[in-house]
């Protein structure tokens, strides 16, 4: 008798978990009639960070561009070409991945004065920066300036992916002295680039 | 010893006959009975929960024809968050969303037993719609979904307004699964927060 009852609880039981588990549900969108339909939302969110990666010229290190102007360079003015730089002749790769809807350029000197050679200055002014063409994107260089810094805006329209190069020239502009010390004119420029 | 049962188990003339004593038996009948008990009572039970358990309403067939789905939880729009590291934006390694394990349920009861057996039902989803943030968007091509069962096939969303995700020849009462949705990132889309939804639905064709 203790056994036959036990079987009955077990079926019992059993049936009462195989009703539960089987058709006993509670849904959240029900529809009615022969041909019915019900329909339920699953909303999505895909959550990306804003990023910045940025380079000037030679990975992992600091390039220097020189200029030799020669006596005639300066007493007429002339466009004198850079030298050195990662891609050589005064230029330099610059490479921009960022997957921002714009990004500012800024460029800021370390001796506003211009460059600096035993207390004398030659004006940042006179060295020009500029954007060669043909590369991957475009990125506007900020012009040097004794103001201490200047920007230049680039809309990106989406993450981008720009490889491109900047150019730099010296020209000793109309008025200004002819720079009468020997040795070298020196200064360092920082570019940072940031979301406006 | 004797029990008192409805005829279908009875001592006397029943479908069934309950031994007088367990001297009566051998091992092996011993084994028959408790297996029959069990089974009888089994069946028996399962009719019990109808008369008893008022909450248990669910029935295979009868008016009117109903057709439900429940993806997520039960009571509020589920949102599946595909968060993406930023040393891993757009590289190509797939970001599952969050929560993982998305339920989806969904069933039919059919007014007629030859419907219940010979109808099966459809589950489409509509992504036409891609997520945005702002002007900027991400097609919903880029999620795709594993299922933890099978019974759900795994698939990725089409962009499409009725895109089968359970077809006519899988199911006609209830098919249930655990569904994980996966973001390709494998496009450097710009920064934002990307919200967009997916509309499952069941019918009857």
């Amino acid at each position: 008798m203790k056994t036959n009852a036990k079987m009955m609880v077990i079926g019992l039981v059993l049936a009462i978990v195989f009703c539960y588990a089987g058709p006993g549900l509670a849904e959240t969108s029900i529809g009615t009639g022969a041909a019915a339909s019900a329909a339920v939302n699953l909303n999505f969110q895909v959550s990306i960070q804003n990023y910045i990666e940025f380079r000037v010229g030679t990975d992992g290190s600091l390039d220097t561009i020189n200029f030799s102007p020669g006596i005639d360079d300066l007493n007429n003015s002339s466009v004198v070409a850079g030298e050195n730089g990662d891609l050589g002749s005064g230029r330099v790769s610059v490479r921009l991945l960022s997957n921002t809807p714009s990004i500012i350029i800024t460029a800021t000197n370390n001796t506003p004065s211009g460059l600096v050679n035993n207390g004398d200055f030659i004006d940042w002014e006179s060295i020009t920066t500029t954007e060669v063409t043909g590369g991957q994107g475009s990125i506007a260089p900020p012009l040097l300036t004794n103001a201490g810094s200047t920007t230049s805006t680039t809309p990106l329209n989406g993450a981008q992916n720009i490889l491109t190069s900047w150019a730099y020239t010296y020209t000793r502009r109309a008025g200004d002295p002819i720079p009468t010390e020997d040795g070298a004119y020196t200064g360092q420029v920082t570019y940072t680039a940031s979301t406006p | 010893m004797s029990i008192q049962c409805p005829a279908l188990f009875s001592n006397k003339a029943g479908l069934y006959h309950f031994p007088k004593s367990d001297d009566q038996m051998n091992a092996t009948n011993w084994y028959k009975h408790r297996l029959i008990l069990a089974v009888g009572f089994f069946m028996v039970g399962l009719v019990l929960p109808w008369a008893v358990l008022a909450e248990v309403t669910f029935i295979w067939w009868g008016a009117p024809a109903e057709v439900r789905i429940r993806v997520g939880v039960e009571t509020d729009t589920t949102t599946v968050v595909h968060s993406v590291p930023l040393a891993l934006n757009g590289n190509g390694t797939p970001i599952s969303g969050v929560p993982a394990d998305v339920v989806i349920e969904v069933s039919a009861r059919r007014e007629t037993a030859r419907d219940m057996n010979q109808v099966y039902f459809i589950v489409t989803a509509d992504s036409s719609t891609p997520l945005s943030s702002g002007l900027d968007t991400i097609p919903f091509t880029e999620i795709s979904w594993v299922s933890q069962d099978g019974d759900i096939p795994a698939g990725r969303f089409d962009g499409t307004t009725s895109q089968v995700i359970l077809d006519l020849t899988r199911a006609r009462w209830r098919i249930s699964d655990r569904l994980t949705f996966i973001y390709d990132n494998d496009q450097a889309f710009p920064g934002g927060t990307y919200k967009g939804r997916v509309t499952y639905t069941i019918s009857i064709p």
